[in-house]
């Protein structure tokens, strides 16, 4: 904790604290928000409406959205909270994926040839990441990737691959339940 | 069950006889033997309310009461020292609520499913050895032999020192932490020390997040010289710089995008500090703490860069260094729900909020889940001899604290809880 904090290179170690250590704090306060209150289900209401939680994800997801992104697709109810985050954070444009009378549908500006990402909260069985997938295709978007801040392992990853995307997540599942239950290996 | 709001103003009372130094108020500090006599008297007291009393390595009293069988226990409890010239209530209020629960279980009939523990921590106060939740961070393990040695207080005795001084054994405490296994949640009675609750006029605020705090030392180098022989103009004076930074601090605290951040400049030294020459050099601290980790940091940074604008219009130059830096926390949701669930059961209303202080609640919830109950304080006062919670509001929050560790007891006993949905 020496050296002059106004000074400091722009390139180097972070000044506060490691990006390993920054991570780990939000793995804990994620668990803490969200963890437990219905069992074991992590519910991404109780995470994405803290804002200490939801600050710190956009900024980390915001590094891993690919250069190339035309715009982020957030689904309701669950994803798009984090992807208004995430636009602001960014600066991309947002497609919100809505359904109405029972047909999922997206909403905002979409034109053909554009590459979308797929913003998730909390991926399961992969079924919402791959209907909104589903949807933004047939208006005419490319989309090879789904970024998600949480997967419960639960057979997202194959079920993405099976429609050619690729899922990148922050924390897996085995990360949220040694946190929750304080055991040695990812524990805060 | 019903706590006894005199009986827990009667412990308080004898507890405030444990100070030194004959002035106002009330001062046992951390480590000292003043302390240890207070946990003498917890143990002694726990010890009358059927309890089995032992002390671990870091000098935390732990009372435990069987349950049906033995597992995974829940637990309560504050601590006993306090800082210069303090109030009776700031932590002494949470230890004595867990002797009362203790008293009322011991009256009445009940059996929990596990063991309840009633702990008094050591050394919470970071008043005496600039470090606080001694104690606590060790039971979490979160503390280094070494940091044991760093520590001193203002008559040069480092915590290891004073540890020895008072029969414990720092190498033991370093190396002896709690084991979450033993352990099923955690929860805390503490006073708020502010003013959300009075202003509210609820005797229960229940705690989600746990303030962090980032804290900077900051030199502004000007040009010292005579105060009249130096015309007005050209002048590089610091302190005058060092005052638009100190003013600096509390706009940016004050602005919409920092509702909850809070930045104080709490300290500032002058040099030369003569009537007669202007500042030269002026070295100031700055605190910034706040409930939002990224928004702490990034205020700190923005509140820095924006005084070396300053500094350097006024032809003087900025440094600025980092003292300290920790996380604000967030509580566990769930241990929480059960905390309001039992007071909208008992029929008491409460607010949430947010707490501005460190606490060993937030140590110990590396151990284990855990929740925090305050209870108000008058006028928001602590730190303070007239610090003051009113003995019925402590009967409130006893009567809270007992009926929400025993639904916690029930739930740790109960199978896990079934599924109730998974996310697609």
């Amino acid at each position: 904790m020496s050296g002059d904090l106004l000074r400091a290179p722009a390139s180097g170690a972070p000044p506060f604290q490691s990006i390993e250590e920054r991570r780990a704090e939000l793995l804990a306060d994620l668990v803490s928000a969200a963890w437990g209150a219905h069992g074991e289900f992590i519910d991404a209401d109780q995470f994405l409406s803290k804002p200490t939680v939801l600050r710190r994800l956009a900024a980390i997801l915001a590094g891993r959205v690919p250069p190339d992104t035309d715009r982020l697709l957030g689904r309701e109810p669950h994803s798009l909270v984090l992807g208004a985050a995430l636009t602001l954070e960014t600066g991309l444009p947002l497609v919100i994926a809505r359904v109405t009378d029972s047909t999922l549908r997206c909403f905002g500006e979409l034109h053909p040839g554009e590459r979308v990402l797929v913003v998730e909260g909390v991926t399961g069985t992969g079924g919402s990441a791959e209907g909104a997938v589903v949807e933004a295709r047939r208006r005419g978007a490319v989309i090879s990737r789904v970024l998600a801040a949480v997967d419960r392992d639960q057979g997202a990853t194959a079920r993405l691959a099976e429609v050619g995307v690729t899922l990148e997540t922050l924390f897996a599942d085995s990360e949220l339940r040694a946190n929750a239950t304080r055991s040695t290996e990812g524990g805060r | 069950m019903k706590a006894d709001g005199d009986r827990i103003w009667r412990s308080i009372e004898e507890m405030a006889t444990l100070s030194e130094g004959g002035g106002p108020g009330v001062t046992r500090l951390a480590y000292g033997p003043l302390e240890r006599e207070a946990h003498a008297l917890f143990a002694t007291w726990m010890t009358g309310a059927g309890c089995t009393v032992r002390v671990d390595a870091a000098g935390n009293t732990i009372a435990t009461r069987p349950g049906r069988a033995d597992g995974p226990a829940v637990g309560t409890g504050s601590h006993l020292d306090s800082v210069y010239g303090a109030g009776r209530f700031d932590g002494i209020a949470g230890t004595m609520a867990a002797v009362e629960v203790a008293r009322m279980l011991a009256e009445s009939t009940v059996e929990t499913e596990r063991p309840v523990r009633f702990v008094a921590f050591a050394g919470e106060e970071g008043a005496r050895f600039g470090q606080a939740c001694c104690g606590s961070k060790l039971a979490a393990g979160l503390s280094s032999r070494a940091e044991l040695d760093e520590r001193r207080d203002r008559d040069g005795v480092t915590l290891a020192e004073a540890m020895t001084q008072v029969g414990l054994d720092p190498d033991r405490a370093a190396a002896e932490p709690w084991r979450p296994g033993e352990w099923s949640a955690f929860v805390e009675l503490h006073v708020e020390q502010g003013r959300v609750l009075e202003d509210a006029k609820v005797d229960i605020g229940v705690v989600d997040l746990i303030s962090g705090s980032t804290r900077l030392e900051l030199v502004v180098d000007g040009r010292a010289s005579h105060t009249g022989g130096t015309p007005m103009r050209g002048r590089a004076d610091a302190l005058a710089a060092a005052a638009e930074c100190v003013l600096i601090a509390e706009q940016l605290a004050l602005d919409p995008r920092h509702r909850g951040t809070r930045a104080t400049v709490g300290r500032l030294a002058v040099a030369p500090g003569s009537i007669t020459t202007i500042p030269g050099t002026v070295t100031f601290s700055l605190d910034v703490r706040d409930v939002d980790a990224d928004r702490q940091r990034r205020a700190a940074l923005e509140i820095a860069a924006r005084m070396q604008a300053v500094c350097a219009r006024r032809g003087t130059r900025l440094s600025a260094r980092l003292l300290a830096d920790t996380s604000p926390v967030v509580l566990p949701d769930w241990v929480r729900g059960e905390v309001t669930r039992t007071a909208a059961e008992l029929g008491i209303p409460y607010r949430v909020l947010t707490s501005g202080a460190s606490h060993d609640a937030q140590m110990v919830n590396r151990v284990t889940p855990t929740a925090m109950i305050f209870v108000p304080s008058r006028e928001g006062l602590s730190h303070v001899p007239r610090e003051w919670t009113d003995p019925a509001q402590l009967a409130v929050g006893t009567d809270l604290l007992c009926a929400a560790l025993l639904r916690l007891d029930a739930r740790a006993a109960a199978a896990p809880p079934a599924l109730e949905g998974e996310p697609a």
